[in-house]
Parts: C-alpha cells; sequence; structure tokens
C-alpha cells in the first residue's frame, strides 16, 4: 500500500497541473491560422501573414487583447488599452474579424472606438504600415521575384 | 464513540456555518485591507481583490471645468493592468473620508459606499517623464466609490465598483507626499 503512495501523489499533482493549465489556457486560434496571408475580401493577399503584421504593430507582448472563436475558420480579436486624455482616462479598443479563405485569412469586419479607422479597408491600410515601413518578412509566395500584393512595398 | 464522532463532526463544522455570510466586522476589515493593498500599489494584490467578472464604471471629471468628463467600463482584466501601472508611482498618498455599509438582507453581498482623496503626481497626457520626479503638479482626486462585494470561492472580492472623480491639480511644492 505504502509503495503505492508516491505514484499516487505525483499522479495527483500531475493531473492537477494538467487541469490547471487546461482551465488557464489563452483562448487563440491555431498557428496554421495567424501564419496566413493577411488580406481582404476581393482582393490580393497582403504578402505579410496575420502573426507578422501583429508583431510589427505590437500586438503581441503585454497588449491586452482577447481572442474569440466566431466559428471554425473565423477568428475574432479583441485589443485594447487605456489612454490618458486632458480630460481623463478613457478606454481605446478595436476588434478585427478573421475569417479563413484557402490560403488566406481575410478582414471582414471592424469594430473600433471613435477616431479608429471604422471599415476593413481603412484599418488594414493603418495595420500594413507597420510591416511595410519595418521590411517585415513576407509570406513566401511573395519572396518570388515579381510577385505582387495589396499595398506591399518590396525591400 | 458514536457521540465522539458527532462532537468532532460539529467541532470541525462550525466556522463553516458563518462561512458565505457577511457582517459589518468581515466588510469593514476587507476593505481596509483593499485600501492598504492600493498604498502599496502592488498589482497582483489589488487584482487579488477583485471577482472574475468584476467590473468598474468610472467618471471621472477633470480639473479644467470646461472639457465633459470621462467615462470608463474595464473589465478584471483590463482593470489589473491599469492597476500594473499604478507601480510606477513614487508618490501617493489615499485617505478614506467615510465609509458605509449596507449588508444585502440574505448578507452573501454588501453594498459599500466610500469616499477617498488620492493624491499622485500629475503628468499631462503629452509629455513623457523623463524621471517618475518630472511633474510640476499634483492631482488630488476626491472620489465617491459605490462597491458590491461578495464571496468568490470562499474569498470577500469585490463584484463591482462605480467611481465617481473629481480632479483638482496644485503646484507640486505645496504637497509634502512621502517617497514609498
Amino acid at each position: 500500500m505504502r509503495a503505492l503512495a508516491g505514484p499516487a501523489v505525483a499522479l495527483t499533482m500531475i493531473v492537477g497541473l494538467l487541469a490547471y493549465r487546461a482551465a488557464h489556457k489563452e483562448v487563440a486560434p491555431a498557428r496554421d491560422f495567424t501564419e496566413l496571408e493577411l488580406s481582404l475580401p476581393g482582393q490580393e493577399g497582403s504578402c505579410y501573414s496575420l502573426s507578422t503584421t501583429f508583431i510589427a504593430n505590437g500586438v503581441f507582448g503585454k497588449t491586452p487583447r482577447t481572442w474569440k472563436k466566431v466559428d471554425d475558420d473565423s477568428w475574432a480579436l479583441t485589443v485594447e488599452h487605456v489612454i490618458q486624455g486632458y480630460n481623463g482616462p478613457s478606454r481605446e479598443f478595436q476588434t478585427w474579424t478573421f475569417e479563413r479563405h484557402g490560403k488566406a485569412v481575410e478582414l471582414v469586419k471592424v469594430e473600433a472606438s471613435q477616431g479608429l479607422p471604422q471599415d476593413p479597408a481603412a484599418s488594414l491600410d493603418d495595420l500594413l504600415s507597420a510591416p511595410n515601413s519595418m521590411h517585415s518578412t513576407p509570406v513566401d509566395r511573395c519572396l518570388v521575384t515579381g510577385a505582387t500584393g495589396y499595398l506591399f512595398k518590396r525591400k | 464513540m458514536k457521540k465522539h464522532l458527532v462532537f468532532c463532526l460539529l467541532v470541525l463544522c462550525a466556522p463553516l456555518v458563518g462561512c458565505g455570510k457577511l457582517d459589518e466586522r468581515h466588510v469593514r476589515r476587507f476593505v481596509d485591507q483593499a485600501d492598504e493593498t492600493a498604498r502599496k500599489r502592488f498589482a497582483p494584490e489589488i487584482c487579488a481583490l477583485r471577482a472574475k467578472n468584476f467590473t468598474l464604471h468610472q467618471k471621472f471629471q477633470s480639473a479644467n471645468e470646461r472639457l465633459p468628463p470621462a467615462e470608463l467600463d474595464l473589465d478584471r482584466k483590463m482593470f489589473c493592468v491599469e492597476a500594473g501601472k499604478f507601480a510606477r508611482l513614487r508618490q501617493y498618498q489615499l485617505e478614506r473620508k467615510s465609509l458605509e455599509v449596507d449588508l444585502a438582507p440574505d448578507r452573501k453581498t454588501a453594498r459599500i459606499t466610500a469616499e477617498y482623496v488620492e493624491t499622485l503626481p500629475y503628468y499631462e497626457p503629452d509629455v513623457m517623464p523623463a524621471t517618475p520626479d518630472d511633474f510640476r503638479e499634483f492631482q488630488i482626486l476626491e472620489s465617491r466609490d459605490e462597491s458590491v462585494i461578495g464571496f468568490e470561492d470562499g474569498d470577500i472580492v469585490f463584484l463591482s465598483t462605480d467611481a465617481d472623480i473629481q480632479q483638482s491639480l496644485v503646484p507640486k511644492g505645496s504637497r509634502d507626499i512621502p517617497y514609498t
């Protein structure tokens, strides 16, 4: 009986740890979703993956963000900040809804605070200015000479 | 033997009878603890006193009365991010001016109304301070907070807070706020 005590305690701890990790895991799309090329419906791809675009915009890291699964091929990301104005603190947010379409992920809907881009085209233009100015790494399709992309500026 | 067992069970369960019920003493002690935590400006402890579904509604009237008040709604996640920014302050004073406690009939929750005066450096929105000391005025925030507190996982926590804040600005040299 005593021989089983040690393994039983270890098993309990492992199960507890797994349960804790499962309960506290951040909900986010799989990498095969965020590695898709970002685009607008009806436009050619931007040459940047969703994750590259977010990294260039500083969306990862300490920025408060919340992913929400809309359906199997669609995710919404909310990014928010509290900004200090002369009249006091206020909340600024942007929610982007992305849908998987083949090898691309399309920005289909935007909700945002006043003063921020309100439609997908304006919001995507805003998002793409960071990877374009930094010359972030494009997706494989755009590494080929002569490849073009929506607003894409080759280095 | 059976009598002993029943007695042991009664002794063990006695503290649990009061569990899940608030009394005014508990509430006042909890608010004292929350105030002390705010004075320490340590975000994990501030956050730990907020429920998972905690919400803050804040109405802030700036010292410039010509500007409209700013309204802010935050969930716990954003509240905790803001609490983290608190740690950057080197001078901060919190004084509670009043506290009223209103227990719900089932004593599972309580509504608390408290008035506070906070004094802290005022950094102008468009100016990046070079050091924590790089400011010209202290802001004095007089607030009236209405909070609902209750139990979560056996602990007393804030369920929601509604704060009405009035800001005034005074020259830096007019207040002696210790560095902490």
